[in-house]
């Protein structure tokens, strides 16, 4: 089997939209 | 969440799940604040890295929604495209006429007729071109990463294997990678993804293979709700 080579790797992001009205919203990427 | 090289990976998911904010984060895009985590490429973080420069890096987001641009023919934003990536690389700059050589080559893959390049961007393309169009970027920049942002809808059947072949054709390369943001199983049918995530209300519920689209396809995602 090959040799598993990480490209991207997504850690426990949070994110909140700028600039936006919608103040609360976030999204957690697990 | 982590794509190997040569992996392709499905991300499905109701509207407004955030599929589309997950593709624009790790692109760059502006308008969202990283509270936490962190997003690694080739291990190192791209958070504190501009969009132009991550897109140099070798991340490629085909736009949901593609933009027109008037008075910016085609061929002379994919010939500054691309020659801003290769540049970045250390390779000289590709004259026109090698340029217009190596794009129609380009263009075979996705079926469009060579009279595109003359037109400007996006400019009264139909959806389906448009797609193809995204689809002939991905081509052309070679990109380690390339994120398709439901590519695959508005397309007609033809349309569809077109772009799917355009995808396969990038992925003869071991190295790279496909994220296929989609909702529909059809697309997978053509590129068949190694693993499929679901995204619910901003995270990914559940991970699977592809008879998770299948199960998608019989019950929606009503089921999510009981998650």
């Amino acid at each position: 089997m090959n040799e598993k080579i990480p490209l991207l790797e997504i850690k426990n992001l949070n994110v909140s939209i700028r600039n936006s009205n919608i103040k609360k919203f976030k999204f957690d990427y697990k | 969440m982590i794509i190997n090289k040569g992996e392709i990976h499905a991300i499905m998911g109701r509207n407004g799940s955030g599929k589309s904010t997950l593709s624009k984060v790790i692109a760059g895009h502006p308008a969202y604040n990283i509270l936490s985590g962190d997003i690694l490429f080739n291990g190192k973080s791209i958070l504190e890295i501009e969009p132009e420069l991550r897109a140099h890096m070798g991340i490629f987001l085909a736009f949901q929604y593609p933009v027109e641009i008037p008075g910016v023919s085609n061929e002379d934003f994919l010939r500054l495209a691309y020659n801003s990536k290769y540049q970045y690389e250390g390779y000289n700059e590709i004259n026109p006429i090698d340029f217009i050589t190596l794009v129609n080559d380009k263009l075979k893959t996705v079926d469009m007729d060579p009279v595109f390049l003359t037109r400007n961007v996006n400019e009264g393309f139909s959806g389906g071109e448009k797609k193809k169009n995204e689809i002939l970027q991905m081509s052309l920049l070679d990109s380690n990463l390339s994120i398709l942002d439901e590519t695959d809808s508005g397309l007609d059947i033809d349309a569809l294997k077109i772009v799917s072949k355009g995808i396969l054709q990038t992925l003869k390369n071991k190295e790279k990678s496909v994220v296929l943001i989609t909702h529909y199983q059809r697309l997978l049918d053509y590129v068949k993804p190694n693993f499929i995530h679901i995204m619910h209300k901003g995270s990914i519920v559940k991970t699977g293979d592809a008879t998770l689209a299948k199960k998608l396809e019989l019950t929606g995602y009503d089921w999510l709700d009981d998650l």
